[in-house]
């Protein structure tokens, strides 16, 4: 990169150095999440021309204004949330665990979180109601990661140990799960079955409201940690020598990026395999390590699961099928590609 | 203890677990009842027809499902020199599963066995990708890059395994329990051409112990000593295939057995594949039936998906394996 394209910013005493083609490319893909996001208020079984979108904002009580406002645009939002949330939790899992297989998948967050749910839909939800139910998922996501923390330690931690940990836990939680659905009558088991699958069917503003004020804690919670998690890739020692606490930020960036998957899974269901795939191409996208790779992982995470939801409540009209499907469906080709070509 | 005399107590155990299988469950039986059943069945006997219709072709898929998916595993190991190979890892069960599952939601086309065939299409299928994937420029020189691509499309399979399922909801129920993995309620009298397929896959991975063995000291060695590594990797392939698609089709989704057992064997018996690749089947063996008598016995009078039990076992082992791992980059 040249070193022309570098730009300081400066505010008195406070100054950045922002390299321009990562966030360049960031920007393509914010405006791509954009398009895909009003491509999703748009196309469905009303199709909405942009004017007439427009005049539907407009009019909200209009018949137009009820669908983009009250059906659409919730369902988007959740949507955009739980993609961003997944894929910013994967970018942090990877770059602390400096393996790109970690993911909230792969450390068992996932299972646990789902372990927990399926537990609650089919013991609790019927003298509790649902409300409980995103705190079910993030208990037992936090109670997961503790036990794979737990396990992986030996006088510290390393990452290897824990992703490996984080296998092991995965497939227990996941042999509780299935053996809970098996035994569970199946009524249960297919509203079960579809939350693990991952859907935003049905979204409306409250659940919106919720996790964008989950998600805008995390976020602030974060700031302060993302310095850290760009350095994490570094070797321990030499972390240690620039002044990082290593087991400490480790510990820190964990507990984050679990809370993180913990209240996307919580609020949209099992569709994890975002926070393994987005993270993976916006690293091919921006190639530098930084905040613009970060941003895009969001981005891209969003555009995902935006996509897949669109894809999964148009393609096949009348049925309305769960995102889930179609995140794997869209993910996968793109990352098998990216996977190869990364080789040289 | 020498090798060969461990390999024989495994054997022994096998045996032994194998008796406990039959006597085993929710009735339990005696040693008589067996021989009896086995000698002088009579039609009329309570304790004789439910050995034979339902203990025996327990026991027997139990050890064929087993010492296939270890096999399998201990193949794919050595083939990719990846020690986190398995067929469930690099979705070669996924595949399977979601064309039995595909077949059976477009009801099979009136014809019984077109699942079963589909369990092999599928395996085919994606053994077919992983093996293309493996021998890319990308993903050989790199074991993670590989697993990270399996990993991809076990995802990319079980999601579609899921869309089938969401949208013939009737099919789910039915498909549940077998996703699970369960040896239960399939009959031999209509399972044993797949377990003659798997015993296939077993005998023909016996000839190529020998080159394989050369081949996890790496692929230039084992060329230069004159193995023909196309040849081998094909066949080892169509092994693979054999034995992971008679266990789906057998026994639906079981894990941890590909990955585990192999790592187990090389533990207790020796570096030397051609000693613990048997090894491995002796110990899948006797792992799946231990998993399948506690499925039966735990929550009485129903019964655990073998897949969980597997799972519930598996898992700590992993656990303790990696711990116990002195390695500095573990």
């Amino acid at each position: 990169m040249p070193m022309s394209d570098t730009r300081a910013i400066r505010f008195g005493s406070w100054s950045r150095q922002f390299a321009g083609t990562p966030w360049r490319r960031a920007l393509a893909v914010f405006v791509l999440a954009g398009l895909v996001g009003i491509m999703g208020l748009v196309i469905g079984a009303v199709k909405l021309s942009p004017l007439a979108l427009l005049d539907a904002m407009a009019h909200p009580d209009s018949q137009a204004g009820l669908i983009a406002l009250q059906l659409r645009l919730p369902r988007l939002l959740l949507a955009l949330l739980c993609g961003g949330t997944l894929a910013v939790s994967g970018w942090i899992f990877q770059q602390v665990m400096r393996n790109a297989l970690a993911s909230p998948d792969t450390l068992g967050v996932t299972s646990g979180a789902s372990a927990a749910a399926v537990a609650y839909l089919s013991y609790l939800a019927a003298d509790w109601g649902t409300t409980g139910l995103p705190l079910a998922a993030m208990g037992g996501a936090l109670a997961v990661i503790a036990v794979v923390y737990a396990l992986a330690w030996r006088s510290g931690t390393t990452p290897l140990r824990l992703i490996l940990m984080g296998i092991g836990m995965a497939a227990l939680c996941s042999a509780i799960t299935t053996f809970i659905l098996v035994s569970s009558p199946l009524t249960t088991t297919l509203s079960a079955y579809v939350w693990l699958t991952g859907s935003v069917y049905g979204a409306n503003w409250v659940e919106v409201r919720q996790l964008a004020l989950w998600c805008a804690g995390l976020a602030v919670l974060l700031v302060p940690l993302v310095r850290f998690a760009l350095l994490a890739p570094l070797d321990d020692a030499l972390a240690v020598g620039l002044g990082v606490r290593v087991q400490r930020t480790r510990a820190l960036l964990t507990l984050v990026a679990t809370l993180l998957a913990g209240v996307a899974i919580a609020w949209g269901g099992a569709m994890a395999f975002v926070g393994l795939v987005a993270p993976h191409i916006a690293r091919q996208v921006t190639r530098a390590p930084g905040v613009a790779q970060l941003l895009t992982s969001a981005a891209l995470g969003a555009t995902i699961v935006m996509l897949a939801d669109l894809v999964g409540r148009t393609l096949f009209l009348p049925l309305d099928l769960p995102a889930g499907i179609f995140v794997a469906a869209i993910g996968t080709p793109f990352f098998l590609a990216l996977l190869l070509r990364e080789a040289r | 203890m020498s090798t060969r005399m461990r390999l024989l107590m495994l054997a022994a155990l096998l045996l032994l677990c194998a008796a406990t299988s039959l006597m085993a469950g929710a009735h339990w039986l005696s040693p008589v009842d067996i021989w009896h059943a086995v000698w002088m069945p009579s039609a009329t006997n309570v304790e004789d027809l439910l050995i034979r219709t339902t203990r025996i072709s327990r026991t027997v898929l139990a050890i064929t499902v087993g010492a296939s998916l270890a096999v399998a595993g201990g193949i794919l190991q050595t083939l990719t020199h990846n020690p986190l190979a398995s067929p469930g890892i690099l979705g070669i069960n996924a595949g399977a599963l979601f064309v039995v599952v595909l077949i059976a939601t477009f009801g099979g086309f009136g014809i019984s066995w077109s699942p079963y065939a589909g369990a092999f299409l599928g395996a085919a299928v994606a053994a077919a990708i992983v093996w293309w994937l493996a021998m890319h420029r990308a993903t050989s020189a790199s074991p993670l890059r590989l697993i990270l691509a399996g990993a991809a499309l076990a995802a990319l399979f079980s999601a579609f395994t899921q869309a089938l399922l969401v949208i013939d909801q009737q099919g789910l129920d039915a498909a549940l329990f077998w996703l699970a993995g369960s040896v239960s309620g399939r009959p031999l009298d209509t399972a044993w051409p797949l377990v003659v397929i798997a015993a296939i896959g077993l005998l023909l991975s016996a000839p190529l112990l020998r080159d394989l063995n050369v081949l996890s000291a790496g692929d230039t060695v084992a060329a230069s000593v004159g193995v023909r590594l196309r040849r081998l990797q094909a066949l080892a392939i169509g092994a693979i295939v054999l034995l992971a698609g008679a266990s789906v089709a057998l026994a639906g989704n079981i894990v941890f057995i590909g990955l585990i057992v192999p790592h187990i064997a090389r533990r207790l018996l020796a570096a030397d594949l051609r000693v613990w690749l048997p090894g491995a089947a002796l110990l899948g063996a006797i792992l799946t039936l231990g998993a399948d008598i506690a499925a039966r016995l735990l929550i009485q009078p129903g019964e655990i998906p073998i897949g969980v039990m597997t799972a519930l076992i598996g898992a700590p082992l992993f656990i303790i394996l990696v711990r116990r791992q002195r390695n500095a980059h573990v």
